[in-house]
């Protein structure tokens, strides 16, 4: 096989699969594998999945997936290659079919036994017509069976379930990654020079030096440290609970990858009762009604504060509800007395929350769906940006 | 005409007479499986960085070094921290001192910096003395995820096209050979930017799951160690059988790398006068299901509980 391996064919074939299951290898390194292959990285199939594996996968689960598609392919390969032989020489056409099929079956689950065509005149005599009949096979998803009057040996394959090594470990999948929430978040700033004093400023001390004729100390700047203050209110369980991690990851990243000087976050149940809490648990409760306690509640919060409400708002589950809409706008009504700037992200795409409670609480509030266009559009809108909602 | 590439075959013995003065004194020992030589030379053809993956203590770092013994090429180690910029692994430059010495120039004259030329105050980091070597150098770019956010993206610029400006000394500095680069990273979370890891090789470093990988990891590390004493080989079954044991236990907090196997395994042999006893051990781990010396082994308060020895 090694002699007659086409590393181009089983290259484009890969390169198309992978990138229909999401792999963005890109062009270059589509050349920087052709280049591998001629100078030998590639001749044998077990060096070209080195290869391949090295330069076209970014992370442990790719080359987990890789490895499935690499599996498929090569056996779509080998299968191409093997009518190939069997339309140019028709003569050992009988041997073939017998063999092939059998060689393929030991690598794959054991099937039924399935009875001996009576003569394989037939099968020899019409492989396009059994071409044909697998495909419609495969496309209706009913398997060959044995009372099949053409004898076919093609059995239903499982390759459609990804079964991942017990050791792999998928990474978490949101609608907005991890990196691109850190750069939304950094975007949220009002920097002041504040900080420590240590960046040398090397004009100012060269015209220090030239002013007063000798050189005593350098002149140091201070760093800008970025003074916003962010009040996240997150709702908990209920309709919320498929969006628990993503929601975790959005206030994780916030609190600690955002250069944020100071990020309070609260958590609330459904709709904002008597009560909001410090823990996603909701087991530590601040009293927030009546609403002097609200106050007591956002201490220090001057009218700069940024307040972020991440909700499904009733989207979720298509609730139109007159108690959520009632307690959110006598709360959103208290709040905007101590801050001015209130967004409210919501993880339900914007299609979903019509005729329910978020559809009416966006006319109170500005109001994004949770993806990386609108959450950047929520961060601009925080920073004063407002020219589009 | 194309230039054939250096290969790398994990032999120490096929060093070069002549090294480069930077390439690393001594032999790393080092058992690299043929699907990360494969990688390794593969990111020697295409002069792309290859990224190393695996949980902390698996070899990623020393693998560099290994490479750059077996070629003889200079190896130059920078560890990333989390406040480390670009600039400081290419150059650092003191204009402190050269204020300092345009004022003491007068008392001071036997000073060896002129503060007349601006390149009496430069430094070259690791990445940027790469840049000056006769031949390629290994630059390790140790635990790139512990960096700031734009790290990896300021770092593109340089990997893409070896150059570099000093705007303190108006100069422009090419590299003459490009670099071999080894990034490391035991981040599994994948945040490192996608402009970044298209431009990667990338490579994840499984921990050796078998015993006799572990064994010619023991036997290659105590060859390397001329003054250890290598553990009889009753003792090192044992303990080896009986980390991989440990290993299994999916419900460790974390589990303990072939670094910390090997120290254990030092540990067993020469803590007390004479080395530890096999039938004891083999005892311990199997029948009580215990680990002696188990703060060599575990970080964790909860895995080191689970595996202590009763007081």
């Amino acid at each position: 096989m090694n002699s007659s391996f086409d590393t181009q064919s089983i290259l484009k074939l890969l390169f198309a699969k992978l990138y229909r299951r999401g792999f963005r290898p890109g062009i270059g390194k589509y050349i920087a594998a052709l280049k591998a292959v001629d100078r030998g990285y590639g001749n044998i199939p077990d060096d070209l999945k080195l290869t391949l594996g090295s330069l076209w996968c970014q992370s442990r689960d790719e080359l987990a997936i890789f490895e499935i598609i690499w599996n498929e392919t090569l056996s779509l390969y080998t299968e191409q290659k093997q009518s190939e032989v069997s339309q140019a020489s028709p003569i050992v056409n009988a041997q073939t079919n017998q063999e092939a099929p059998q060689s393929k079956l030991k690598k794959q689950i054991k099937p039924p036994k399935a009875p001996i065509s009576k003569n394989n005149q037939t099968n020899t005599d019409s492989d396009t017509d059994r071409d044909i009949e697998d495909q419609e096979d495969k496309s209706l998803g009913t398997p060959s069976t044995s009372i099949s009057s053409n004898q076919s040996d093609e059995i239903p394959k499982f390759d459609f379930v990804p079964v991942l090594s017990p050791n792999a470990k998928l990474q978490e999948d949101f609608p907005i990654s991890t990196r691109y929430m850190m750069y939304a978040w950094r975007r949220l700033r009002n920097s002041v020079p504040l900080g420590r004093p240590d960046i040398l400023d090397v004009e100012a001390t060269v015209t220090k030096v030239a002013g007063q004729s000798f050189y005593l100390k350098p002149i140091y700047q201070r760093r800008e440290i970025n003074r916003t203050h962010l009040l996240l209110f997150v709702d908990r369980e209920g309709s919320m609970t498929p969006f628990h991690r993503f929601v975790r990851h959005l206030v994780d990243t916030a609190r600690e990858s955002s250069g944020i000087e100071r990020v309070d976050v609260f958590y609330f149940r459904n709709v904002f009762g008597d009560f909001v809490f410090c823990d996603e648990y909701l087991t530590k409760p601040i009293a927030l009604m009546p609403i002097e306690k609200t106050k007591a509640a956002l201490t220090d919060c001057d009218h700069d504060a940024i307040v972020m409400i991440i909700s499904d708002a009733g989207a979720a589950r298509g609730h139109n509800s007159f108690k959520r809409l009632h307690a959110s706008t006598e709360f959103l009504f208290e709040l905007r007395k101590s801050v001015d700037t209130i967004i409210w992200l919501n993880p339900v795409p914007k299609d979903r929350w019509r005729y329910s409670s978020a559809e009416k609480i966006a006319y109170f509030v500005p109001m994004y769906p949770l993806d990386p266009e609108n959450l950047s559009a929520a961060i601009d809108h925080a920073r004063g940006q407002t020219n589009r909602k | 005409m194309t230039i054939e590439k250096p290969r790398f075959f994990n032999e120490p013995d096929r060093r070069p007479n002549d090294p480069h003065r930077d390439s690393p004194k001594a032999p790393e020992p080092y058992v690299a499986h043929k699907e990360l030589i494969h990688a390794i030379n593969l990111a020697i053809l295409l002069e792309r960085p290859l990224l190393i993956e695996g949980e902390a203590g698996c070899g990623k770092t020393c693998l560099a070094k290994a490479v750059a013994y077996e070629l003889g090429y200079p190896f130059y180690r920078w560890d990333v921290q989390s406040i480390s910029q670009v600039r400081d692994g290419l150059y650092t430059y003191d204009s402190v001192l050269r204020l300092h010495d345009v004022q003491t120039i007068s008392i001071d004259v036997e000073k060896k910096r002129d503060p007349s030329k601006s390149g009496d105050y430069l430094t070259f980091g690791a990445l940027g003395r790469a840049f000056f070597s006769d031949r390629p150098a290994v630059v390790l770019i140790d635990e790139i995820d512990k960096a700031d956010l734009d790290f990896p993206n300021d770092l593109l610029g340089v990997l893409d096209d070896w150059k570099f400006s000093i705007p303190e000394t108006r100069t422009a500095v090419s590299a003459r050979h490009k670099p071999i680069v080894i990034l490391t990273s035991n981040k599994e979370k994948g945040n490192l930017p996608s402009p970044f890891l298209r431009r990667c090789l990338y490579f994840y470093l499984e921990f050796p799951k078998t015993p006799e990988i572990l064994e010619n990891i023991i036997k290659v590390h105590y060859a390397s160690q001329p003054k250890a004493t290598l553990p009889e080989a009753e003792l090192v079954k044992e303990a080896v059988a009986g980390f991989l044991k440990i290993r299994e236990n999916q419900s460790l907090y974390k589990k303990p790398s072939t670094s910390e196997f090997l120290d254990w395994l030092k540990v067993l042999q020469s803590y007390l006068p004479k080395p530890f006893d096999v039938n004891q051990l083999k005892n311990q781990l199997q029948e009580q299901d215990k680990v002696p010396y188990s703060e060599v082994l575990f970080k964790h308060r909860n895995d080191w509980l689970r595996y202590r020895l009763a007081l």
